[in-house]
């Protein structure tokens, strides 16, 4: 499915309105290195690929279909790549199960057909799949930059969103998987997937419901990767008239919530964590301990940072005799050397560099925070940038930080917007860790 | 050893009926998967209510049995802290059913809650928090889903807040193995007994070296 070597849009089209276009488009703009075989029955040749007529006219052998076509005729497409002994099938199509009784009759329909051929199917009613380490943007928009978070979602546009955030700051992402109705291949297959994907570090998972509770804990249990999981909860049921306490208090997420506790999920509560938590996880080292020191040039911002990291049970040392003599030759007079170490408004990016180095011995990790425009902080971070985990915040730098920052994420290096979600960051990291 | 026949009559006995367990059929079934249940009489009669009340010695409570799955008090079927010959006629005679009337004595300890329940994605939910008959309110409750070993037992009850009384707040830490063994032989109970849907054991007692359910509720 994701290492195809070559695969058939069925209904692509020449109108660049139509998805059926925008697929093809990006599958060929996107560099796929395999073959491409647009499926039309009215078209000799859309963007410069020869059409057949249908999935039986290619003499080649195909590894993936990728179904645009109106719903109604999926089901005899779906035979006909049974026929063409076509194994994977991603259905973008919507109108089945979403759509009621009608649809629920359509969609079984498919699986049995998929049954009888033994075909996977990702969809119906889903925006595709895009690997970018095979260069195959089976979806939309077009993202081409490789990283290694796999965004596996049940809302295309919470993993589109995700997906172009990731992009934007330099990342990218492995894999992107829309799930749709989860017909056939869902999260439980998916973990399993990318768990031994070699591209995949982290898989970032959007679901609103899972389809079987223990098969999701024991896939989650067995993987060796970082599973971060947003799941919107689902709030207070009707009561029945006769109920046991214990059941009226335990809504579905709190059942979610132990199942995520019990297998090393990290949950994310919105969509920003969700996003922050796989970006840490990505691409900060494991998190030992609970120690912390706090580099910053702003006390304000440090205060902030402080309060999440104490709440979720980090201790923000107090810094020892020890360390605070050796800092007194790398920081100004009026520098603060109680954690936080507060460098004050005239710091530069030497100094964090010493600082970081000298305490780095003391604690299991280290918040660094660029409260004004401080030049050169992306090369100091880079130098400094082994063993543990540096969570890095960059707020109020104005020109400075966009450019300093884009270098340290280009770079891999992780930065965050405000000291909360630096510090946040973090606590995932401990989550995990644990 | 558990004896699963004797639970599994109990349990039948009372889907043949068309009924819930009462709770003296619960605590039965508590029992025989070695659950620590408060001593306690079922009496039939006034004189047997005597009996029993003088066995334990007053004070005592005096509980109403029923087949129906009602919270008990709310609908004023627990009389506690009964102190005579008189009151225990009296209450007797109120709470009395062709079932009959539970008596306990009456003890005072750290109210906790334990429950448990199956869930329709994840199969048996166990519980845990504070207890008595303010548990929604409180909301001091943590989840495992079944099964699950001692490490995790200990993650949970660390989770809620009545966990740090149980640890020694202001006064003796609690036998906290106690309660790790009664959610470990609950979740076996569940487990072993899907017919069983949903259970609470609120309050269950902890004393200072051992734990005893005060109460016990079953819906099938």
């Amino acid at each position: 499915m994701f290492y195809a070597k070559s695969i058939a849009v069925v209904g692509a089209s020449a109108d660049p309105t139509k998805l059926g276009h925008t697929i093809l488009k990006n599958l060929i703009d996107g560099g796929f290195k395999g073959d491409v075989y647009p499926i039309n029955p009215k078209a000799d040749e859309i963007l410069g690929k020869k059409v057949y007529r249908s999935l039986v006219e290619i003499e080649c052998e195909v590894d993936l279909a990728v179904i645009v076509v109106p719903s109604k005729f999926v089901p005899s497409v779906l035979e006909d790549a049974g026929k063409k002994g076509i194994k994977n099938v991603v259905i973008i199509t919507g109108g089945f199960r979403e759509i009621g009784k009608e649809g629920e009759k359509l969609e079984n329909k498919l699986l049995e057909i998929a049954k009888k051929y033994g075909i996977r199917i990702v969809g119906p009613n889903c925006q595709g799949i895009n690997n970018t380490h095979n260069n195959m943007c089976a979806s939309w928009p077009l993202i081409t930059k490789k990283g290694k978070i796999a965004i596996i979602s049940q809302s295309g546009t919470v993993a589109a969103a995700f997906a172009d955030w990731l992009e934007m700051e330099n990342f990218g992402f492995s894999c992107f998987v829309s799930l749709g109705n989860k017909s056939d291949v869902n999260e439980v297959d998916l973990i399993e997937f990318f768990g031994k994907d070699e591209n995949t570090k982290v898989i970032s998972l959007y679901i609103e419901g899972v389809k079987d509770g223990r098969a999701f804990m024991d896939v989650a249990k067995k993987c060796e990767k970082p599973v971060v999981v947003l799941k919107p909860g689902i709030t207070e049921r009707g009561k029945k008239a006769v109920e046991s306490h214990t059941k009226s208090i335990a809504g579905k997420d709190e059942v979610f919530e132990a199942a995520c506790k019990q297998t090393g999920i990290v949950r994310a509560r919105d969509f920003e964590e969700f996003y922050d938590f796989s970006k840490a996880l990505a691409y900060l080292p494991k998190l030992d301990g609970n120690k912390v020191l706090i580099v910053t040039s702003s006390g304000g911002a440090a205060i902030l940072a402080i309060d999440v990291l104490e709440k979720n049970g980090f201790d923000v040392i107090y810094t020892p005799e020890e360390l605070k003599e050796k800092l007194k030759g790398v920081t100004p007079d009026h520098a603060i050397l109680d954690n936080p170490i507060d460098l004050t408004g005239d710091a530069n990016a030497e100094m964090y560099k010493n600082v970081i180095e000298l305490s780095k011995d003391y604690v299991d990790a280290i918040l660094v925070i660029f409260g004004d425009p401080i030049e050169g902080a992306s090369k100091m971070i880079e130098q400094c940038w082994r063993g543990k985990p540096i969570v890095v915040c960059y707020t109020g730098g104005s020109e400075v930080e966009r450019r300093e920052k884009a270098k340290m994420q280009s770079n891999g290096i992780p930065v965050f917007p405000t000291p909360e979600r630096a510090a946040k960051a973090m606590v995932a990291l401990r989550w995990y860790g644990e | 050893m558990v004896n699963r026949d004797n639970v599994k009559e109990i349990i039948k006995r009372a889907l043949e009926e068309n009924r819930f367990p009462t709770e003296a059929e619960c605590r039965v079934v508590l029992k025989e998967y070695n659950i620590p249940v408060l001593d306690y009489g079922v009496a039939h009669s006034e004189n047997e209510a005597l009996e029993i009340a003088k066995k334990f010695g007053y004070p005592v409570v005096l509980k109403m049995l029923n087949a129906k799955g009602l919270h008990k008090s709310e609908v004023n079927g627990v009389r506690l802290d009964v102190r005579s010959d008189d009151e225990v006629i009296k209450h007797f005679n109120e709470l009395k059913s062709e079932w009959g009337v539970l008596i306990s004595p009456m003890v005072r300890g750290l109210e906790l809650f334990v429950g448990a329940f199956q869930d329709e994605q994840f199969g048996v939910v166990l519980s845990f928090g504070t207890g008595g008959k303010y548990v929604e309110v409180y909301k001091d409750v943590s989840f495992r889903i079944a099964p699950f070993d001692e490490r995790e037992a200990i993650k949970m009850i660390d989770e809620t807040k009545v966990s740090k009384i149980l640890r020694g707040y202001r006064e003796k830490p609690k036998n906290l193995n106690a309660i790790v063994d009664l959610l470990l032989k609950l979740s076996n109970l569940m487990l072993e007994n899907q017919e069983i849907k949903e259970i609470d054991l609120n309050p269950t007692f902890a004393f200072d070296d051992r734990i005893a359910v005060a109460d016990a509720r079953f819906i099938l």
